[in-house]
């Protein structure tokens, strides 16, 4: 729900990069309404067509949202980061409303399988939201690590940026990680303690 | 599994999964010594697919589509 609307996201970025903390504030639900709308629409889009598109949902907000540059990184890396928490929170939302509104067939939220391999064509985002949480019990930051990486799209070398950590051990986390929540969502399908 | 337990085993998978796979029991049974347990999850966490490790979340979520 977007509060100010007298206040553009534009100019509450363009604030908050002067260092007004508290646009900063302000922004988050303008960035939360707007993932939402471009989150709805592609849903939509591909429902009515019934086939699979990529769709590029944080590539677009990033787009709408930070087109003036430059920015500085602290700024842009913290404002990557809330996106893709955002991202998370509303691909799930849509994931859980789905299966709600199906439950016994129908549609079913799946990634999009033009270039993955087939363990990763159907993945069940709420159970990896669950393993997700998991995880940071385990380890907070290899959960941020998946967050930026596969919710906000960050690479190795923005997310260790963001985190304050080497791109290495980015790497060797995200890779620990990734093995980690297979086997944990594999094991969760099958009831296996 | 608790947060001391994970981070053990992480770091034997993570040095595990550098080597070559015909080097890895040699490391295991140096690096896991007796503790079967920490043995045993890093061998089923080593255990996934090459295709899984090089797969899985590897195409960003906004690769998000709907299927019937």
């Amino acid at each position: 729900v977007a509060e100010k609307t007298s206040e553009p996201v534009s100019e509450l970025l363009a604030k908050w990069r002067a260092g007004d903390k508290e646009s900063f504030r302000r922004l988050v639900p303008l960035v939360y309404h707007e993932l939402h709308r471009l989150a709805h629409y592609h849903v939509r889009r591909e429902r009515a067509d019934h086939t699979l598109q990529t769709t590029a949902l944080v590539d677009e907000a990033y787009l709408c949202l930070m087109k003036q540059e430059p920015t500085d990184f602290e700024n842009r890396a913290h404002f990557f980061a809330v996106c893709a928490k955002l991202m998370r929170e509303i691909l799930v939302q849509y994931a859980r409303r789905r299966n709600a509104a199906k439950r016994g067939g129908g549609y079913k939220l799946t990634l999009d399988g033009s270039v993955v391999l087939p363990e990763s064509r159907n993945l069940d985002l709420i159970a990896l939201d669950d393993a997700l949480q998991e995880l940071a019990r385990l380890d907070p930051q290899q959960s941020r690590i998946v967050e930026l990486r596969f919710f906000g799209g960050l690479s190795i070398e923005e997310a260790s940026q963001v985190l304050s950590i080497s791109p290495a051990t980015v790497k060797r986390y995200w890779t620990t990680a990734r093995v980690w929540l297979h086997d944990q969502i594999s094991r969760a399908e099958r009831h296996d303690p | 599994m608790t947060p001391e337990e994970w981070q053990q085993v992480r770091e034997v998978v993570a040095d595990a999964l550098e080597l070559k796979p015909e080097d890895r029991p040699a490391f295991l049974d140096r690096a896991c010594s007796a503790d079967h347990s920490l043995r045993r999850d890093v061998e089923r966490l080593l255990s996934t697919s090459d295709e899984v490790r090089f797969s899985f979340l590897q195409s960003s979520a906004f690769r998000v589509g709907l299927t019937p």
